[in-house]
């Protein structure tokens, strides 16, 4: 059988001018150009605003377009769902991208693909099913056999500062689970071998942490090393997507199976490890990508803001950015004087931050720039800190410090609500705040989902990516409860209906009703103490005027206001802002207090002698300062600048690198 | 890549067994054959479900197909699951995600399940249908582009093969072309070049498409018409500044290959008397057929990618006899025709006369809700016996596969004397199904032995089967009266090796008394038997001695000199009532020289056969219609009758008609 060459001839100049055409792109620069055209392996190192993911979903177009194979593939990967639903539903736009979305392609994260290629196959040939890949609901369940043991391992592991919840299969070893685990105590103990066989029985129910299941990818690739072969042989075309993010598992299990030594496997990984910050603790893939050095290629331009932003932000990149540092190529006309302001506030009064920065977003930005997008004011850390008050020596410490309405709880990707009636006001918070409306809805849905999962002690509804669908699947036999869940959702979270206390009194026999309903059985009381009634910030959501709205602070003028989102830096990557105000915080140290000398100019750039939290430190300004299209800004107090001695020279520098400097009294 | 095993739940009458109801395949040629309704078009069918067919055929779960208990109450699942093995690398890259690893053995499961939604009370469909990969369908669900690679071809029985092979939109001949190698060489129309012939023939059929589209707009009757419009009427009708301008175009597909389809749709397949004849019109269903599979197995053996399964129903249903071998002869070599991929066929038929021509090694017999490989390693039979009976079994001795209970006999005699003992004992072999094979003197166990199970651990056929045997031993006194010796201190006695006849005395050995010596041969005769063979072993020495010996002396005398006499029967030298009126004095005078002696008058008796050569097979006709006879003068014969057969006889005809009788039940819907 003559091989068969997946991809008909190289991409053409006429391919190109197909595709721009197609999605309607402009501005092509040289690198960008020679990424769509190269077809080997590759690493593609693109700086914040460099268009990557339009750029990745018009390389797939092309390739859509010349794909001749029906049994071989591309294989996209991110590492975040939110990613890789982007590329999806941008190639679904174009018939033939459309082409791309199914078999014998695959588009989906890291997990998803080792799940579905290397987990499940392993799994499924050693005769465990997988019901439901799910770290809350493999713990409540493990849990659940554990019984009235539960209590007593809990706090076995508490005393060695052990979480319950953290407990994970220790290898592909089943039916000893705790092999290899990080379990404090012998195989022989009583709690050892309890806890042993809850995780042996949930395993045999189908039910796993995210986790665990890379070890049985790993297994996989072990016990039967061909499969990197097959998986080279079926995706002859690799393309990962937010390289930065992978760990360094991850990074390893992928250079593993795509090594390309037994067939032609062509591999191009797209990130910036400049960009690599992450919300847990882990080790990384980020200090070994890009690690082809001579196949990197970079996008140094970007199109997000112009070049004043971008060389404020160049010298915090921890590795340059090739060739001549991160250029602005949006053209912007020049203002007079600098506006990209520093603001530096008495240690201890951080009351006139944000009011400045609104003004100054007023200022220097008309109806039209703000009407196109975010202002945000953001930081390293935003949970409320208990202890840490005004005179303390770690004070600004977060985000919540500079506005008391902020609540860390409420943000978007924080932990479920305790209670349901949490979930109606955050998703009418959703609403308020002109979030799309299908999350809100699905906070409600998820918020159900929890409550009838704990009321029937099995887990019927899975909580994955669209609860509100898997909700109105599970009520269809039950019309009178999707009846009443319909409703509610619209009085309450549609309609704005103010959800009392009294409200609620009136609103609870009917959901116990709709919980005997789908259940069939009385509630537990985990799932009774679930329809508590619960206050929400102590304030009406809905009350006029109000600063409840989701973290948003609000700053009037004489004529115009400007809503100011407050969040973590975190929760903003991969956006863009209209403007961005960088907030001191204090993580081990003072943020800015710790990388003062990049701030100023005196550093650029870093390696593995400025120390792990100093490399984060710059990840993470460079990641904060790369947000704003129009306007940066940063926020920190005279006390970082260093002593009294010290804060004059530091001044001069900040003005002389462009910053304008203002004093908040 | 083939089709290496089916297990079957719940599906049609295939009841959720344990173990499972399982069917082996191998590569090349698998022919499924068992009596009707044992569930050959189910398993067909099971295949399909699971790995869809690439006709256009929808094939959609109807309620009848979930299986039916005893008490009326449908199975709420059925399960059909399929195993792929011997994956290439390109098979094993395309179902990566859905690989099973078996000890040092890859293969792809495809577990369908289809759950019985008429039992819930909700739900507009009654089935809930769901594909998975993985040996307990715990593997991911296969998508349908991916479960398309492993579609199989499909002949239904009885398929209007005309039709499917006539010109039309979607057509199978387009889709076969389509696929063809080559199908899309040749250059694109470059609008504006000059064509002259040579450049035509250049064309690939999409460009001479497009040609042909280019002539036709600029057909000056189009031009013409174009101008009349524009001229005539639209000027006239536009108002002031407007510009209306029409045009008349030939329509324009939109792709190359969207060209190509449409060409392909128009062609149609005729059959020619020859290359260079003309078409004869129409031909019958038979000849459409092997066209139509002729086609199938092209694009089967051209494709690069997927599974090349053919599955055949009845390949008998158009093809004469003759037809039917040759058929069975190229799908043989189809399996490895040079220059493309070996194509896995999965038939099933009952006619024995197909059922003959393939090789034992790739028959399955279907019966009583399991599959039966006959493939070596998995019967009783040796090496010898495959190559033996690929000789030997000829389509009347195939009726074997199609049998309820069968009786094994040595000769014509038997063959021809047992039904009609057995329709006097009341049990009509026809009626319950049971077949008579005649192996002809030799090879009575190698044919036994196809029933027979290697694994003795796994479940029998349960069908009966009787060997009738000879004892072969004759009585001490016989030698001496067939003139083979004479007397009992003749040193031919002792030539034991040098004789091919036996008689009881020569089965006493040393320590072993003359008895003993005969149970000792006997149990040596049943020595091969396992369910479901059994070996019925004449009580003293053959067929026509025992059947004299118990009480039917006179009948077979009366037979044998009928046989004696036959020729001068046949040339009406002599008359029957003469013969039988002769055979009954000689009878009465021998049974005077030989009272109470029923052991000598039976030798007697036999003589007519050992010595003046009397045809067996011709007295068994005969013998027939002697008791026939008697039975219709006398209406108690046939009772007296049952005593006075030979016990083995009577065994073995009760052994093979166990099986409850005619067929008993429901009656399936077809």
């Amino acid at each position: 059988m003559p091989e068969q060459t997946p991809v008909t001839g190289s991409v053409s100049d006429s391919d190109i001018a197909w595709v721009v055409d197609l999605l309607g792109l402009d501005r092509l620069d040289e690198p960008r150009r020679t990424f769509l055209q190269r077809l080997d392996t590759l690493d593609v190192a693109a700086c914040p605003g460099s268009g990557k993911t339009t750029l990745v979903v018009a390389k797939l177009a092309i390739l859509a377009k010349k794909w001749a194979s029906q049994t071989r593939g591309v294989c996209v990967l991110s590492h975040t769902n939110v990613a890789h639903e982007e590329i999806q539903r941008r190639l679904s736009n174009a018939a033939v991208g459309h082409d791309l979305l199914g078999y014998p392609h695959y588009i989906d994260t890291i997990h998803g693909f080792v799940n579905r290629f290397l987990a499940v196959p392993w799994l499924a040939s050693n005769g465990y099913k997988v019901t439901a890949v799910d770290n809350e609901i493999t713990t409540s369940i493990r849990r659940r056999l554990l019984g009235g043991a539960c209590s007593k391992v809990e706090f076995f592991l508490s005393k060695s500062g052990r979480k319950f919840e953290s407990l994970r299969i220790g290898s592909s070893d089943l039916e000893n689970p705790l092999v290899g685990a990080d379990f404090p105590a012998s195989p022989s103990a009583p709690t050892h071998q309890l806890t042993a066989a809850a995780m042996r029985l949930t395993a045999a129910q189908g039910y796993f942490c995210h986790d665990e299941m890379f070890i049985f990818a790993e297994a996989l690739l072990r016990d039967h090393p061909e499969i990197s072969a097959i998986l080279s042989r079926r995706f002859p075309f690799v393309l990962i997507d937010e390289m930065q993010d992978t760990s360094l598992r991850q990074y390893e299990l992928l250079n593993a199976l795509f090594r390309g030594d037994t067939e032609r496997v062509t591999v191009q990984r797209v990130g910036d490890s400049n960009q690599a910050i992450f919300e847990d603790d882990g080790e990384s893939g980020a200090g070994v990508f890009p690690d082809r050095q001579s196949t990197i290629l970079a996008l140094p331009n970007s199109f997000r803001f112009d070049g004043s932003i971008a060389a404020l932000a160049s010298n915090l990149a921890l590795t340059p950015v090739e060739p001549n540092g991160l250029q602005g190529v949006e053209r912007s006309p020049s203002p007079p004087e600098p506006q990209h302001t520093v603001f530096i506030f008495p240690k201890d009064d951080v009351g006139r931050v944000l009011p400045a920065y609104a003004a100054h977003v007023l200022h220097c930005l008309d109806d039209e720039d703000l009407a196109a997008g975010t202002v945000s004011a953001i930081g390293w850390v935003h949970k409320a800190k208990e202890g840490v008050e005004p005179g303390h020596a770690h004070y600004p410490a977060t985000v919540s410090h500079y506005w008391d309405g902020y609540r860390a709880t409420a943000a978007r990707r924080s932990a479920p609500p305790a209670h349901l009636v949490e979930c109606f006001q955050k998703a009418r918070m959703m609403v308020v705040s002109n979030l799309p409306v299908g999350e809100a809805v699905d906070a409600v849905a998820s918020g159900f989902a929890r409550f009838l999962n704990q009321a029937a002690s099995v887990p019927l509804v899975r909580l994955g990516l669209r609860p509100h669908r898997s909700l109105e699947r599970l009520l269809e036999p039950h019309p009178d409860a999707r009846k009443l869940y319909r409703e509610v959702l619209v009085r309450f979270v549609l309609d704005g209906q103010p959800l009392t206390e009294q409200a609620w009194k009136v609103l609870l026999p009917s959901l116990m009703q709709l919980g005997f309903a789908v259940t069939g059985s009385p509630l537990s009381r985990d799932s009774s103490a679930y329809l508590d009634w619960k206050e929400y910030f102590g304030s009406t959501i809905d009350a006029p005027g109000s600063h409840a709205r989701l973290n948003i602070y609000q700053f009037e003028d004489s004529s115009r206001t400007v809503d100011v989102h407050l969040s973590s830096i975190h929760a903003v990557k991969g956006q863009t802002h209209v403007a961005t105000l960088l907030l001191e915080t204090f993580k081990h140290d003072h943020f800015f207090g710790s990388i003062m000398p990049w701030i100023v100019g005196d550093k650029s750039g870093g390696d593995q002698k400025i120390g792990v939290r100093n490399s984060e430190r710059l990840r993470l300004a460079y990641v904060a300062m790369t947000r704003p299209s129009h306007l940066l800004c940063l926020a920190l107090p005279d006390s970082s600048l260093g002593g009294s001695s010290e804060r004059a020279t530091a001044k001069e520098k900040l003005v002389s690198r462009g910053w304008k400097v203002v004093e908040l009294e | 890549m083939y089709l290496s095993e089916i297990v079957i739940e719940n599906f049609r009458q295939f009841v959720k067994t344990n173990p499972a109801f399982t069917l082996s395949f191998k590569p090349g040629v698998t022919a499924i054959v068992g009596e009707n309704d044992s569930g050959k078009t189910a398993i067909i069918d099971a295949i399909r479900y699971a790995l869809l067919t690439r006709d256009t055929d929808h094939v959609r779960v109807q309620p009848d197909d979930f299986h039916v208990d005893p008490s009326g109450v449908p199975a709420s699942e059925s399960v059909i699951r399929c195993r792929l093995s011997d994956l290439s690398d390109d098979d094993k890259g395309a179902f990566a995600e859905h690989l099973t690893y078996e000890d040092g053995e890859l293969s792809l499961y495809v577990y369908w399940r289809a759950r019985n939604l008429t039992l819930a009370e909700s739900g507009r469909r009654f089935a809930d249908v769901s594909v998975r990969s993985g040996k307990d369908g715990a593997g991911a669900n296969i998508e349908l582009q991916a479960r398309q690679l492993l579609a199989a071809a499909y002949l239904k029985p009885l398929r209007d093969a005309e039709r499917e092979m006539a010109p039309g939109n979607r057509s199978r001949l387009s889709q076969v072309l389509l696929r063809f190698p080559g199908i899309d060489s040749g250059r694109s129309f470059e609008p504006g070049a000059a064509i002259d012939s040579e450049a035509a023939s250049a064309l690939s059929l999409s460009g001479l498409a497009e040609y042909f589209r280019h002539l036709v707009n600029e057909h000056e009757g189009v031009q013409g018409a174009q101008s009349a419009i524009n001229e005539r009427y639209l000027s006239k009708l536009a108002l002031g500044g407007e510009n209306l301008h029409g045009r008349v175009s030939y329509i324009d597909s939109g792709s190359d290959k969207a060209r190509l389809r449409q060409i392909l749709e128009r062609l149609q397949l005729n059959l020619l008397a020859g290359p260079d004849g003309g078409s004869k019109g129409r031909y019958g269903l038979g000849s459409n057929n092997l066209l139509y599979m002729a086609c199938e197995l092209l694009l089967l053996g051209t494709e690069s990618e997927g599974l090349p399964l053919l599955l055949i129903e009845e390949p008998e249903a158009h093809l004469q006899p003759q037809r039917q071998l040759r058929l069975m002869e190229f799908l043989e070599t189809a399996a490895s025709i040079p220059g493309s991929r070996s194509v896995q066929v999965v038939l099933t038929t009952h006619s024995p006369n197909l059922a003959s021509k393939i090789p034992l090694n790739n028959l399955v017999l279907l019966q009583g809700q399991r599959a039966f490989a006959m493939a070596e390693g998995q019967t009783m039979l040796e090496k010898g016996d495959y190559r033996f009976l690929q000789r030997f079994l000829d389509s009347t001795r195939a009726n074997l596969f199609f049998a309820r209970g069968l009786i094994v006999v040595e000769g014509d005699a038997e063959a021809i004397v047992i039904p009609a003992l057995a329709r006097m004992l009341g049990c009509d072999l026809t009626t319950h199904g049971v077949s008579i094979l005649n192996v002809g003197g030799t090879g009575l166990r190698r044919y036994a032995r196809i029933f027979q199970r290697k694994n003795s651990s796994e479940a029998q056929p349960s069908i009966p089967v009787a060997c009738l045997a000879d004892l072969d031993v004759m009585p001490n006194r016989a030698p001496e009266i067939f003139g083979m010796v004479e007397g009992d201190s003749d040193s031919k006695w002792d030539d034991l090796r040098y004789r091919r006849w036996r008689a009881r005395r020569d089965l006493a050995t040393k320590g072993v008394s003359e008895s003993d010596g005969v149970e000792l041969r006997r149990a040596k005769l049943r020595g091969g038997d396992s369910p479901p063979v059994k070996t019925f072993v004449a009580d003293n020495w053959t067929l026509e001695y025992d059947l004299a010996k118990s009480g039917l002396a006179e009948e077979v005398y009366t037979a044998a000199l009928l046989a004696k006499n036959d020729d001068s029967l046949n040339e009406e030298r002599k008359s029957r009532e003469e013969v039988i009126a002769g055979a009954e004095i000689a009878f009465k005078a021998l049974t005077n020289q030989c009272i109470d002696d029923q052991e000598l008058l039976c030798i007697h008796i036999y003589r007519l056969f050992k010595v003046d050569q009397v045809s067996k097979a011709v007295t068994a006709q005969y013998l027939v219609e002697v008791i026939e006879g008697e039975a219709e003068r006398d209406s108690g014969y046939k009772d007296a009758l049952k005593s006075r057969l030979p016990r083995y006889i009577a065994d073995a005809i009760a052994y093979v008609s166990r099986n409850s009788g005619p067929s008993s039940g429901e009656v399936e819907n077809a």
